[in-house]
């Protein structure tokens, strides 16, 4: 087991160095420079700049470069955009409020999804299984940003029952937080919901014909108890194998999320400054974002082995 | 004693005309089969139905835009955009609409229920156009107000136009009124002034305007989904939009596909060495963030020409659906190249050519295909998502995505999010549906039941 997590490590941190490399030399290869901009600046103010920024370098020395400051110093630099502030900061300002739209997100597609998908499973081709499933399937098709703004039409302002486009964190209380994050949260949830609802459906069908379960139910056990003790474990490996894909679809998914309801998050930054080039910053986005989503796969992959005793990666 | 209607269940139902017993039974191949299993399911049919009408007003849309819009998807009308479901504008094509610059009324009365209460009025210049007049009430409205319709009394007095109606206010439009620099005088007011340049109409001259229609003028269309911002028809951009959506998950699922294949077959036919480092590649590749990618590829080429932007897309996206593709090509490979009727075609000395596309490609194909189906409506929303931030599809052209993001961007007027919402929405979902029906069709043993 140590092995392989030490073998996982390794491979990750390959994976993000390719990452950041590619990431790199896309952005470089691409027309336009961080100060562009209407009002051409004068020569010298622009000779300077890029002189700060080691622009004026050769390309693989301003690689070796930043590569060594992200890699050994673990700092992106200052940002181009806003120079009063360094990348380290505007990232450790917009990670907390992604991963808290993130967790939220998941926690409603694992409490709604699961029971939703155990219930039809339970249920199997009776009329609560073909309505709930077809509700999945129109869950999975609806894209989140035609979702978002019509929640936003309904509840926000044709019902002031929530607010859009007006983040508050936790720090600000439970209940304005809420009001806020709610909507988002549930935006970016329900094509999890619905997925996770039809692989737990998927996982309880194939639970029933287990022997295990006959067995059960042969020994006496109350139904009760066979679905709580027996059933359920098995049926949601599927949907801790999906957390893997869903932490990488959560994320993404609220880049847009953070756009449609204005959400200053990782998101909003990444799009935003790979359109004005603040190469730094680009790429302790795309860092942040290439870590959190390996640790989490990693995780994952681990918990697997905790849950399913029959799993073994050595 | 027995009925014959009532049968035990377990026992064959009796036959009244009993077939030939020498004859052949005919046998169903593998195809027939899955295509009768996949119409007994409904939903799989609906969605059939869903995707193959959007293909055919995808491709229909140059004679819808023809003779059903009549708008073109970037012609702007811009008076009070946007503009509801069921306004109307006269199209641009139309060429024997009045010199503009010359006669600002287009038509008056154009339901031609004997009443004014639409109105039109365009002119070239100020790019301006009354789409929407009632002439119910009396209340005069601010250039502010004139947003938010229903309109009862209109008076513009933008820079270059201005239109009176219903001057005495008793709920009638007596006369119309416009002054437009290039408007001309065509009959006097009644007490002999020219205060300003006026066109009137008044066909029956009996000084009211019961039924007044400008010599000529053509009849202004529908917006049956309202127009956007600039006054565009939605319903012509929306099906515009089809056509980009569509053949952008058409064409990536392509590219998705012949990487996939490829990659899958060579690893899996060749095996041993090439096929573990192949298979790794994949597996590393699986772990990258790939959308982040595509989103910077997206953003840094923001600048290309429309066309070739297209292509970057195409490529993109395909190129990030096609690792499991790889993976289910090599594992059918895998599965079937040692099965008995491979080893049978060879004993009988057929060449590996044949083997591969008369009995391994026809035994894959099952899955490849159901993948590719579900790999369609991945690879759209993929599409619609780089649309809606803006990176995808560019002005003037539409996809659903990019449509909905315009629409999401204003939603005092919800109907332009919801109309290319659910055309989106209503394809992923048909998609879906025939994807997994196709599964269940063509897979009877990994049924879902």
């Amino acid at each position: 087991m140590f092995r392989y997590i030490l073998r996982r490590i390794i491979s990750s941190i390959l994976v993000i160095f390719v990452v950041v490399t590619a990431s790199f030399f896309i952005m470089r290869a691409a027309p336009g420079g961080p100060f562009d901009s209407e009002r051409k600046l004068p020569a010298a103010v622009e000779k300077n700049l890029k002189a700060k920024y080691h622009l004026d370098k050769p390309l693989i020395t301003q690689y070796a470069l930043q590569m060594k400051s992200i890699m050994l110093e673990a700092d992106f630099g200052p940002s181009m955009k806003y120079p009063d502030k360094s990348v380290n900061d505007i990232l450790s300002e917009g990670l907390p409020v992604s991963m808290t739209l993130g967790l939220q997100a998941l926690l409603i597609a694992l409490l709604l999804g699961i029971p939703v998908g155990l219930y039809a499973g339970l249920k199997q081709n009776s009329w609560q299984d073909y309505t709930t499933m077809t509700a999945a399937m129109a869950g999975v098709s609806i894209p989140n940003f035609v979702l978002g703004p019509l929640l936003i039409y309904f509840f926000a302002t044709q019902n002031q029952w929530f607010d859009a486009a007006d983040w508050k964190g936790i720090g600000a209380g439970i209940g304005p937080h809420f009001r806020s994050s709610f909507l988002p949260s549930l935006t970016l949830a329900l094509f999890y919901v619905a997925y996770i609802a039809r692989l737990t459906r998927g996982g309880m069908l194939e639970i029933v014909r287990q022997d295990y379960v006959r067995t059960a139910r042969a020994k006496g056990l109350s139904e009760r108890v066979v679905v709580t003790r027996h059933m359920i474990r098995g049926a949601i490996m599927p949907v801790v194998s999906f957390l893997g894909p869903a932490f990488a679809g959560l994320m993404t998914g609220s880049i847009v999320i953070e756009k449609v309801f204005n959400i200053p998050g990782l998101g909003t930054h990444f799009v935003q400054s790979a359109f004005n080039r603040d190469y730094p910053l680009v790429l302790g986005t795309i860092v942040l974002y290439s870590a959190l989503l390996v640790i989490l796969n990693l995780v994952v992959d681990v918990l697997y082995t905790v849950l399913d005793p029959r799993v073994t990666y050595d | 004693m027995t009925d014959p209607a009532v049968q035990p269940p377990g026992e064959p139902p009796i036959d009244e005309h009993p077939a030939d017993p020498y004859a052949l039974a005919e046998g169903t191949s593998l195809w027939k089969d899955a295509w009768r299993r996949l119409f007994q399911n409904r939903a799989a049919v609906a969605g059939l139905f869903v995707v193959v009408f959007m293909a055919v007003m995808a491709l229909a849309y140059p004679l819808i835009v023809n003779y059903v819009t009549q708008f073109t998807f970037d012609e702007q009308h811009h008076a009070f955009s946007p503009k509801p479901m069921g306004a109307r504008s006269v199209p641009m094509h139309n060429t024997n609409l009045i010199d503009l610059e010359d006669a600002p009324f287009a038509t008056i009365d154009a339901d031609k229920n004997g009443q004014i209460d639409r109105f039109e009025l365009s002119t070239f210049m100020a790019q301006m156009e009354f789409s929407r007049f009632d002439t119910d009430g009396d209340k005069a409205l601010s250039p502010d107000e004139i947003e938010d319709a229903p309109i009862n009394l209109l008076r513009n007095s933008g820079t270059q136009t201005h239109a009176i109606f219903d001057t005495n206010k008793d709920g009638k439009v007596d006369f119309a009124e416009a002054r437009g620099g290039q408007a001309e005088v065509v009959e006097i007011l009644p007490d002999g002034e020219t205060r300003w340049f006026i066109r009137k109409f008044d066909t029956d001259k009996n000084r009211t305007l019961s039924v007044a229609e400008f010599k000529g003028a053509p009849e202004p269309q529908t917006h049956y989904f309202g127009a956007d911002q600039l006054g565009r028809d939605l319903l012509t951009r929306v099906m515009q939009g089809a056509r980009v959506s569509l053949m952008v998950g058409l064409v990536a699922t392509v590219v998705s596909f012949l990487i996939g294949v490829m990659w899958g077959a060579t690893a899996g036919f060749l095996g041993g060495k090439v096929d573990n480092i192949m298979m790794r590649i994949v597996d590393v590749m699986y772990g990258l963030p790939f959308m982040f990618l595509v989103i910077l590829l997206m953003v840094i080429f923001q600048d290309m020409p429309a066309s070739s932007k297209l292509y970057l897309l195409f490529i993109a996206l395909g190129a990030v659906q096609w690792l499991t593709m790889s993976r289910i090509v090599r594992g059918q490979v895998i599965g079937l190249k040692h099965r008995e009727f491979v080893e049978a075609a060879r004993c009988i000395g057929v060449g590996k050519r044949t083997i591969i596309t008369r009995h391994l490609i026809p035994n894959a194909l099952g899955p490849i295909i159901v993948y590719a189906t579900l790999t369609v409506p991945a690879v759209m929303l993929r599409e619609a998502f780089l649309s809606f931030l803006g990176l995808g599809v560019q002005a003037p052209y539409a996809s659903w995505g990019s449509l909905a993001a315009e629409g999401a961007q204003d939603l005092g007027h919800p109907w332009l999010i919801i109309f290319p919402g659910a055309a989106l929405a209503a394809t992923l979902l048909a998609l879906n549906f025939l994807g997994d029906g196709l599964r269940d069709a063509l897979d009877p043993q990994v049924r879902k039941d």
